[in-house]
């Protein structure tokens, strides 16, 4: 079972889409695929189900935030009994793969407060070993599942709090989407930056922990899938072409595929419950180039 | 009149084969009324300059080589010297900002064109070490 969080500081930059398009394209090629949903803005959660769908039979007691904030009730709460299967998709994979999801919640913003204040100790040994223990949440939820699935894809919220951080030291790799703008190229160093400093304290602190076995973490990042594409003669157009070049010379790794920019597809494509993958047999070519990049993942991961 | 209808047809078949290759994208940009197809005369000589897979001419192969050297430069100022020791003509500017396919405009300055080749070699490394707080070579 491969652990994937997609990832990227900047909000707005196709995250939710990706990963939405990214799990329905994989699961329709025989894969069984769980998403979990960590922002607290609930966009993968709405692309499949809807909020007053939502609302009456996930928020209560079937959504991310029980796992990191168990009530009584929850004490035993097994991570499976959070997930669900969208009907909307259910038709479509017949015979084909499994796409699940761990929805999210709009108080999950509060949540990250709560783990916060559960970090102090009464000494250093007892901080690192509450640093452990919060940080390893996630990671514990998803061990329990052991082979059940053949990939979990986290969509992860556009900050590096707590949760967020959850979803790192969960992981195998790490997907960046990104605009190529000035501004969110910037956000791939932040990012990267981010990444290496809380594998290193992680790592540290492991070794505090002698009784415990917690495995030392060392994510990959997979690559960066550059997004919102503005294509003119079968190519970027030149105001974004530097910065997709100036990526790559970074030596960060860059899928070579593009998500091109295309609202009157996308934009309403959540609404309906479907990824544009499983659903768009009219704009052949938009789901060509996301199904090249998909392939490519494909062979980096799986 | 027979040459000219001649060389009207071999052109129309060369637009109908451009139109037919337009993606949907380019199509719905045109009904849109947004964009336009621009035809001009020019020269097979400009035409095969600009074609892919071809020997650099002497002033592209000194263009790249100023552009390797600058490459090399950890700091924004002696880049900068050294592209105005190797040029500071307007032609060579757009010469090397063409060649790293930087975009520019007419109408920006020389100061500009310097500036944008400098950060696209140069700067953009530095911004990079500056956020990550360190050496960028790692990061596979």
């Amino acid at each position: 079972m491969k652990i994937v969080s997609v990832i990227n500081y900047k909000g707005g930059v196709g995250k939710t889409t990706l990963t939405a398009n990214l799990s329905g394209e994989l699961a329709l090629r025989g894969y069984r695929v769980l998403m979990i949903d960590l922002d607290p803005q609930a966009s993968l959660t709405f692309s499949f189900i809807r909020p007053d769908e939502w609302e009456k039979n996930l928020a209560p007691n079937k959504t991310i935030k029980n796992w990191f904030r168990p009530s009584k009730k929850d004490k035993k709460l097994k991570f499976e009994e959070l997930i669900f299967a969208p009907d909307t998709v259910k038709q479509l994979l017949v015979n084909k793969g499994e796409l699940h999801l761990v929805s999210s919640h709009l108080e999950l913003i509060n949540v990250d407060l709560e783990l916060a204040t559960s970090l102090s100790g009464a000494n250093l040994k007892q901080s690192k070993q509450n640093f452990l223990k919060v940080h390893t949440t996630l990671f514990k939820g998803i061990e329990q599942l052991k082979d059940k699935y053949d990939i979990v894809l986290i969509d992860c919220p556009p900050n590096f709090n707590i949760v967020t951080k959850n979803a790192i030291v969960a992981s195998d790799y790490i997907l960046i989407p990104a605009k190529p703008d000035y501004l969110s190229t910037l956000g791939i160093d932040y990012l990267i930056r981010s990444l290496k400093e809380l594998v290193s304290d992680f790592n540290d602190y492991c070794q505090v922990d002698e009784d415990d076995e917690i495995k030392q973490i060392n994510p990959e990042i997979i690559g960066v899938i550059f997004t919102m594409v503005q294509f003119y003669g079968g190519k970027p157009i030149s105001a974004i072409r530097p910065y997709i070049s100036q990526t790559k010379k970074l030596n960060i790794p860059v899928f070579k595929s593009y998500i091109r920019e295309n609202k009157t597809l996308f934009a309403d494509a959540p609404q309906y419950g479907v990824p544009v993958v499983l659903t768009d047999k009219y704009r052949t070519d938009i789901v060509d180039e996301i199904n090249e990049f998909i392939t490519e993942f494909e062979k980096k991961v799986l | 009149m027979g040459k000219n209808t001649n060389i009207y047809l071999i052109q129309f078949d060369k637009l109908t084969s451009f139109l037919k290759g337009l993606n949907d994208i380019e199509i719905a940009n045109l009904e849109s009324g947004n964009f336009e197809i621009k035809m001009e005369l020019v020269s097979k000589k400009d035409y095969l300059k600009n074609s892919p897979s071809r020997v650099l001419s002497y002033d592209e192969f000194a263009a790249q080589q100023i552009i390797d050297e600058l490459n090399n430069f950890n700091n924004r100022e002696e880049g900068l010297k050294f592209l105005l020791t190797k040029c500071s003509s307007r032609i060579d500017l757009e010469s090397i900002a063409r060649r790293m396919d930087i975009p520019f405009q007419k109408k920006d300055t020389i100061d500009k064109l310097k500036e944008k080749i400098i950060e696209s070699s140069i700067g953009f490394r530095l911004r990079s070490q500056a956020i990550q707080g360190g050496n960028t070579k790692d990061n596979k």
